[in-house]
């Protein structure tokens, strides 16, 4: 019940702040940029250079997807960091909501909405053929990813600017996504540990159960191992 | 000296924030991508890659940092204090482009570029670096979350981004020069490919007559809206 | 608005939040520019003052602005590099507000008190002649608030002119020379402490004396008092509690004047 109360507070909080309602259409304006690439870039490479991108599309759909959790990740890192400058956290905190009400009711936000974008971008750009079964796993794999992030900042960093910083560095994880290219078997290796190799694969190979699990695998142990540090930490 | 003070000051301030670091390990990470591309590709892309992230970086941090230093309540004591605005400002873009140039220069030297002039790569970066962080603190103005900040970025990093898609070229392309960001990038690229100095000091005057106007602009912004709250 | 401050003195504005207190001493400082009126300041109107004007001032305001990556010595050198006088012993600075143990702790791990302390020793390393206080004692404990009137006072002593804004009646009443109440914007009393309080007060003296095992209490008016044989006759037969005169304290004449409790 609380849940929900906090849940709707949340959506007036976004609805009468317009910058908050803009940052929620920024995901689309990104799509729609890439859409625009897509659309006039790649016959423009494709008659001046020759070089044919088809091979890479699954490579491209992932960094879309990622992206777009990420920088909804990145949003509520941010937003929760603010809270804490406000003290709105501690407030929040102290009341019957308790620490991890407040943390699953933040990233429950951002993940939900992660798994609209990405079954935007699916629709957007159909590049890949995937399968429903496989695109709803991706999402929830999305989703994961957005609390991945938005807990990194929030716990990696103790004010905006180390949160900034820590926002940069994190967008390199987004290059496991292209890992895969290089058949190199240490790098390979290396990528298994990051959750955007896995998306990419599978969106590259949508009906393997092994990789559903490996990749759900790595995401969930991401994710526990923040919420556990989350836990541990003093507030 | 006040400039220098504050120029160190915030240096400090950003080693202790980890930006050095995050950047030994952002161009660690560039440099290894770099070095699995093709000869053709990596040609191109490294010149991109010094001008969308290290020249740029200002744009990215300048927000957070003001941000910090108002909420922190800083600001203030910098306002009563007989450090300039103008010093304030300038302290902030220098320190910020000694980062940028440290990694462009990084990025380029271990990438092994084959035709380099160091001399263009370092004054394309510092201009780029010194516009972006200008503009930075004029967006910065009214903002009072990352996440206001970084929404309001969108636009202006559209109209300044956009145009650079014109060098490709098309007919009357060149016409695009007159946005300061293509101007940058033309000089950025003419450091990696070879430019005649003409165009190279043409381009430098212009870009730095602008960087001055906008150095004005950013101080009587900076001093209305953050300095003063009448 | 019209008021004056002497060089020298300390000058205490008294009132009710959103009187207008703020307003005005930003007005002094500088921090808004579009004003009518005249507003001199060290021998100049306001306007007329440069940058430089900031080397002469020392403003703390009610919440520590400070760097709190840095430590409280780092603190103290970044933003005295920007003056011109530079502090000339900061860690006896440290010392006589009891921070010299803690000079190389980062500032994010002190308490507010201790926050509050360094922030107000940082306002005035430059040895400015004209400094601005908000609220100078709040959050700290009545030792650290003692340390901080007496350098107060020792500013006084040393002729600078403090302008002092606060909430807190017995810091005005201990340290102001004059204090000026403002109510919505306008200055309705001003005078020294000990004047209004006379003048806002009764002039009687209150006895408060056991009798037959009763507590009992009567006033006295104070004119005349010596041959008031009332007076005199409890003081011979009676066992003597407390005796106060009547003089209003700040906080009585505050309430008064603004018809409001104090926030």
């Amino acid at each position: 019940m609380i849940q929900i109360i906090l849940f709707k507070n949340d959506i007036k909080q976004i609805v009468r702040d317009p910058i908050m309602a803009l940052l929620l259409v920024a995901p689309v304006l990104l799509i729609s940029v890439f859409k625009i690439l897509e659309v006039f870039l790649i016959p423009f490479l494709a008659t001046n250079t020759g070089f044919d991108i088809t091979p890479y599309n699954a490579y491209i759909l992932s960094f879309v997807l990622l992206i777009n959790s990420g920088m909804l990740g990145i949003v509520t890192g941010f937003m929760m960091l603010d809270e804490r400058d406000g003290n709105i956290a501690q407030l929040l905190e102290i009341t019957p909501l308790g620490r991890s009400g407040y943390l699953l009711n933040r990233l429950l936000f951002a993940s939900l909405l992660s798994i609209i974008y990405c079954f935007l971008s699916f629709g957007v750009f159909n590049l890949v053929d995937v399968p429903l079964l496989a695109i709803i796993f991706i999402s929830i794999l999305a989703s994961n990813y957005t609390g991945i992030i938005g807990l990194l900042i929030y716990s990696g960093a103790d004010d905006k600017v180390k949160g900034l910083t820590f926002a940069k560095g994190l967008n390199s994880l987004v290059l496991f996504a292209f890992t895969d290219l290089f058949s190199l078997t240490w790098l390979t290796i290396l990528s298994w540990f990051f959750p955007p190799y896995w998306i990419t694969l599978i969106i590259k190979s949508p009906n393997s159960p092994v990789l559903y699990g490996a990749a759900l695998l790595v995401h969930i142990i991401w994710l526990g191992l923040l919420i556990f540090r989350y836990g541990r930490r003093e507030s | 000296m006040r400039l220098l003070s504050a120029t160190w000051a915030d240096m400090r301030f950003q080693l202790k924030h980890g930006f050095y670091l995050v950047y030994v390990i952002i161009t660690i990470t560039y440099l290894i991508v770099l070095s699995f591309l093709p000869e053709n590709i990596f040609s191109v892309t490294l010149p991109l890659v010094v001008f969308s992230d290290p020249s740029v970086l200002g744009l990215f941090f300048i927000g957070g940092i003001i941000l910090l230093e108002k909420g922190q309540g800083v600001l203030m004591v910098l306002v009563v204090s007989p450090l300039r605005s103008q010093e304030y400002i300038l302290a902030k873009v220098i320190s910020l482009t000694i980062i940028s140039v440290l990694a462009a220069l990084a990025i380029t030297f271990f990438g092994q570029y084959p035709t380099v002039n160091w001399l263009l790569i370092i004054i394309s970066t510092i201009i780029t670096s010194a516009i972006f962080t200008l503009l930075g603190i004029i967006i910065n103005a009214g903002c009072n979350t990352v996440n206001q900040y970084m929404l309001k970025t969108i636009p202006y990093m559209l109209l300044f981004l956009l145009p650079c898609l014109s060098l490709v070229g098309f007919p009357y392309s060149w016409l695009f020069t007159i946005f300061p960001s293509v101007a940058a990038l033309k000089l950025m690229l003419g450091a990696y490919h070879g430019i005649y100095w003409v165009e190279a000091t043409a381009l430098t005057a212009y870009l730095l007559g602008f960087c001055y106007l906008l150095l004005r602009l950013t101080v009587k912004i900076f001093e209305k809206e953050i300095v003063f709250q009448d | 608005m019209n008021f004056d401050v002497q060089e020298g003195e300390v000058f205490g504005f008294l009132g009710p939040s959103g009187a207008g207190k703020t307003t005005t001493q930003r007005l002094i400082i500088g921090l808004l520019r579009n004003y009518n009126g005249k507003i001199e300041v060290l021998g100049k109107e306001r306007s007329n003052w440069g940058k430089d004007f900031y080397e002469q001032i020392g403003v703390a305001f009610d919440f520590p602005n400070l760097y709190i990556k840095l430590t409280a010595r780092e603190n103290l050198q970044l933003i005295g590099a920007y003056y011109k006088n530079k502090a000339e012993k900061p860690d006896e600075m440290l010392d006589r507000v009891g921070l010299l143990p803690e000079k190389n702790v980062r500032v994010e791990n002190f308490s507010k008190g201790m926050k509050m302390r360094l922030n107000f020793i940082r306002s005035i390393m430059h040895n400015p002649r004209l400094m601005f206080f908000d609220e100078p004692t709040s959050g700290l404990d009545p030792v650290n608030a003692h340390i901080i009137k007496e350098i107060i006072l020792e500013q006084k002593k040393a002729g600078k002119t403090v302008f002092l804004t606060t909430h807190n009646m017995t810091v005005a009443e201990q340290l102001c020379d004059r204090v000026a109440f403002i109510v919505d914007g306008k200055i309705v009393t001003i005078g020294s402490p000990k004047d209004l309080m006379i003048e806002h007060g009764k002039r009687v003296v209150k006895v408060e004396y056991q009798k037959n095992g009763t507590l009992l209490d009567q006033d006295f008016e104070l004119k005349d008092i010596g041959n008031n044989s009332g007076f005199l006759n409890i003081l011979k037969t009676s066992e003597i509690k407390t005796i106060h005169s009547g003089e209003a304290t700040l906080e009585d004449i505050f309430i008064k004047l603004t018809g409001r409790n104090l926030l």
